[in-house]
C-alpha cells in the first residue's frame, strides 16, 4: 500500500484511514502519513490504518499509547496501567466534548464492572502468571473524535472525512458510534457520513442516545455479543503498549 | 452595496411585513394545532405591535395578522410564543407611561389573537419591559422598569423580574433581582460608569441594566443574564424568590459595554455571550461574540470571540457593525445546536459559525443583502435571528426591510 492514496475504500485498495482525537485538522495527519512513507506506522494515537492494525483493536494492540521506559518502571500494578490507558482515552477528546466523554466513561467503566461479573467464567489456565483484571486490556479501544477517509475528493482536490464520534475495530468491521441529541447535524457532516456508510461494507452504525449512556450504564446490548464479551476466543491477555522495537 | 454577498446561505424567501419592515428583538415561531407555522415578529418601533406571518411555505410566507400598538410613544421590542400563548414586551418611551409590562395573547386562532392578560410594570422609574423570555408556559422572565423600582442612575432601570404565568389569565411575580449597587437604598456604591454619555437620553448605552433573561427547562434552576454594562451573570434561581449570583464575568472596560445575550451550551461546558453593536459607523467597535469557557461556571473563562470581518469593510458603510442577537437555542420547533452559531451582525448580516474547536471559531456562512430601501440607513441591518428546527432561517432588519427566510447549506 502506498502513500499519498486517497484509494481508500476503493477496490484497488480497500483499507480505511481513521484519523482520531484531538487533531484538528485530519488532513494534516493525512499529509504527515504520506511522508512517512512504506513503512509508516498502522497504529498510533492519532491514527488507524484499517485493517492493517490488525483484525481487531484493542486496548492492548501496540501503537496506539506510548509509554516511556520511566513510565513503565513505575507501573507496578495493573491497576496503574489501566488508569494510564484510561487517562489516555479521555485525553484524546476536546474539553468540550461532554457526551462523548461521558459515553467514553461509561464505556471504561462498564468493561471493568462486565469482567468483574465474568471473571468465574474466565479460563483459569494461566492464573499463576495473569490475574482476571488483566484481561481488561483485551477490551476494544475506542477511538474517539473519529475522522475516516473517503475516497471522494473535495471541491479543492483535498481529502474528504466523515466524522462519528467514536469508532471501535472489531473482527474486520468498523462499528461507527453516532451519539444522538446532542444537537443537530451539519449538512455536510451527515452527507460525508451517508457516503461512508454507503461506501464501507465492513461497517456497523451504532446510534446512542445521549441520555442512554451513565456512568453506571451502558448500552452493551447495542453492540456485538463478541464485542462486549471481549475476552472470547483469546488464550491469555496481552498488556498494552509494548516496547517499540 | 447593492448586491447581496453569501456563502453557504440562499435566499428562499421575504416578507416585506406589509410595508412596516423594522423588526425588532423578537422572533418565535408557533405551530398551530392544524398544522400552520406562523412566524411571529416584533417592530423595532410604531406604529405597529406584532406581525404574524405564516411560513409554513417558506417560499411563500404570509401575513396574516398584524397589530397595531396602544399610541406612538411605545414600542413592543421583544415577544415570545409557548403553545399557543403569545408574551409580547410594552417599552414606553417616557417615564411614568402605560400601557407598559407586558400583554398575554391565546393564539390559538393566529388571525384573530385575543388578550388574555396584561402584567402592569409602569411606574414613576419605569419604561416598562424592554425584553422577555417565555418558553416553558410557566414563567415569563422579564428585563423592565418597576412600579416599586427607583434606580440610582436614570439608564439602570430594567431589572431581571420573574412572572408566574402558570395561570395565564392573573401573572404574579415571584422574584427579581437587580445588580447590587444600581438602586436606591443598596448597601453597595453605584457601579463605576463604562463611557460616561449624558444622562437627559433614557435609551442607549452607559447602562447596568438587564438586556436578556435566559433560563432553559433543562436547567430551571439557572437564569442567564446579559446585564448590558455589567456584563454576565448567572444566577442560582432554584428560590425563584431569591435569586443568588452564582458568578459574575465582564469585559468592560476595557471594551465598551452592552452585554446582550447570554447563552450557555449545556452539554459542551461553553457560553456565547454577546455584546451588542449600539453605534453606528464602528464608533463603539469592536463590538465582540465571546465564547467563554463555562466548565467550571464559577470561574468563565473567555477563550475565544467569533471572528468579524474587516472594519475596514464594514466599519463606514453605514448603520451598525458588529454583535447582536444570536439564535438562541430556545425549546420548540427551534434549530439546536451547540456547534454552530448562528448570529444577526446588523451590517454584516447574518453570519453562520461552526465552534465545535472553540478555541478557534470559523465562518463558515454568511448572508449579507443589500441595504433596503426607506431605511434610515444604507446597509442591511441585522437585527433579530430565528433558526426553526429544519434549518430554515429567520431574520430581520431594524428598520425597513422585513422578513428574510433563508436556507443554509453548511
Amino acid at each position: 500500500m502506498g502513500f499519498p492514496t486517497l484509494e481508500f475504500l476503493t477496490r484497488a485498495d480497500p483499507a480505511t484511514f481513521v484519523v482520531y482525537g484531538l487533531a484538528r485538522d485530519p488532513r494534516i495527519v493525512l499529509a504527515e502519513l504520506a511522508k512517512a512513507g512504506p513503512d509508516f506506522l498502522t497504529l498510533t494515537g492519532r491514527y488507524a490504518v484499517l485493517p492493517d492494525a490488525g483484525n481487531d483493536i484493542r486496548i492492548s494492540s501496540p501503537g496506539w499509547i506510548d509509554v516511556t521506559v520511566d513510565e513503565r518502571l513505575e507501573l507496578a500494578r495493573t491497576d496503574d496501567l489501566k488508569l494510564l490507558c484510561r487517562e489516555a482515552v479521555l485525553h484524546s477528546t476536546s474539553n468540550f466534548s461532554g457526551p462523548l466523554r461521558r459515553f467514553l466513561e461509561s464505556y471504561l467503566n462498564f468493561i471493568e464492572r462486565h469482567l468483574r461479573a465474568n471473571s468465574h467464567t474466565l479460563e483459569p489456565a494461566a492464573a499463576e502468571v495473569f490475574a482476571p483484571d488483566d484481561w481488561i486490556f483485551s477490551a476494544y479501544l475506542p477511538m474517539p473524535q473519529a475522522r475516516v477517509l473517503l475516497a471522494e475528493e473535495a471541491d479543492d482536490g483535498g481529502p474528504v472525512f466523515a466524522e462519528l464520534d467514536a469508532v471501535f475495530f472489531h473482527q474486520g468491521r468498523l462499528i461507527c458510534v453516532i451519539i444522538e441529541g446532542a444537537g443537530m447535524v451539519r449538512k455536510s457532516v451527515q452527507r460525508a457520513r451517508d457516503t461512508l456508510f454507503e461506501g464501507l461494507s465492513s461497517l456497523d452504525v451504532v446510534r446512542v442516545s445521549k441520555d442512554a449512556f451513565a456512568a453506571e450504564a451502558f448500552p452493551a446490548d447495542m453492540f456485538p455479543d463478541t464485542f462486549v464479551n471481549f475476552w472470547e476466543g483469546l488464550d491469555m491477555p496481552v498488556g498494552p503498549c509494548p516496547p517499540r522495537l | 452595496m447593492s448586491e447581496t454577498l453569501s456563502k453557504n446561505m440562499t435566499l428562499i424567501g421575504h416578507n416585506d411585513m406589509s410595508g412596516f419592515g423594522g423588526v425588532g428583538e423578537g422572533m418565535s415561531l408557533q405551530v398551530t394545532k392544524d398544522g400552520r407555522r406562523i412566524l411571529w415578529i416584533a417592530h423595532e418601533g410604531p406604529p405597529k405591535n406584532f406581525t404574524g406571518v405564516d411560513v409554513t411555505d417558506p417560499r411563500n410566507s404570509k401575513v396574516i395578522c398584524q397589530t397595531e400598538l396602544a399610541h406612538q410613544n411605545m414600542r413592543s421590542n421583544s415577544l415570545e410564543v409557548t403553545g399557543d400563548i403569545l408574551a409580547v414586551a410594552y417599552q414606553v418611551f417616557n417615564l411614568g407611561d402605560k400601557p407598559a409590562g407586558f400583554e398575554l395573547f391565546d393564539v390559538s386562532d393566529p388571525e384573530n389573537p385575543k388578550s388574555i392578560a396584561h402584567y402592569d410594570t409602569s411606574g414613576p422609574h419605569s419604561r416598562g419591559c424592554h425584553c422577555l423570555w417565555f418558553v416553558d408556559g410557566e414563567y415569563v422572565h422579564l428585563s423592565s422598569g418597576a412600579p416599586d423600582f427607583t434606580p440610582r442612575h436614570p439608564r439602570d432601570d430594567q431589572i431581571y423580574q420573574i412572572i408566574d404565568v402558570r395561570n395565564p389569565s392573573k401573572p404574579v411575580e415571584v422574584g427579581r433581582w437587580w445588580m447590587p449597587g444600581t438602586a436606591e437604598g443598596d448597601d453597595e456604591p453605584l457601579p463605576e460608569r463604562i463611557i460616561p454619555e449624558p444622562l437627559d437620553q433614557l435609551r442607549g448605552g452607559d447602562a447596568f441594566r438587564l438586556h436578556n433573561a435566559n433560563v432553559y427547562p433543562s436547567h430551571p434552576d439557572r437564569a442567564y443574564l446579559g446585564y448590558i454594562d455589567g456584563g454576565a451573570f448567572i444566577l442560582d434561581i432554584s428560590d425563584k424568590s431569591n435569586p443568588e449570583v452564582v458568578s459574575h464575568w465582564s469585559p468592560h472596560n476595557p471594551y465598551p459595554g452592552f452585554t446582550h445575550t447570554v447563552m450557555p451550551l449545556f452539554e459542551r461546558g461553553l457560553m456565547i455571550v454577546t455584546d451588542e453593536c449600539i453605534k453606528d459607523d464602528a464608533k463603539d467597535w469592536p463590538k465582540l461574540t465571546w465564547v467563554l469557557d463555562a466548565r467550571n461556571e464559577k470561574n468563565l473563562v473567555p477563550i475565544s470571540t467569533l471572528p468579524l470581518p474587516p472594519v475596514e469593510e464594514y466599519g463606514h458603510k453605514g448603520g451598525r457593525f458588529g454583535s447582536h442577537n444570536v439564535h438562541e437555542n430556545r425549546p420548540g420547533p427551534s434549530f439546536y445546536s451547540e456547534e454552530i452559531i448562528v448570529g444577526a451582525f446588523f451590517n454584516a448580516g447574518i453570519r453562520v459559525y461552526d465552534i465545535k474547536n472553540p478555541y478557534q471559531p470559523e465562518c463558515i456562512g454568511y448572508f449579507v443583502p443589500p441595504g433596503p430601501e426607506n431605511s434610515r440607513v444604507p446597509t442591511i441591518q441585522m437585527n433579530e435571528i430565528y433558526v426553526d428546527e429544519n434549518a430554515i432561517v429567520y431574520c430581520g432588519d431594524r428598520w425597513s426591510g422585513g422578513l428574510y427566510i433563508l436556507e443554509m447549506d453548511i
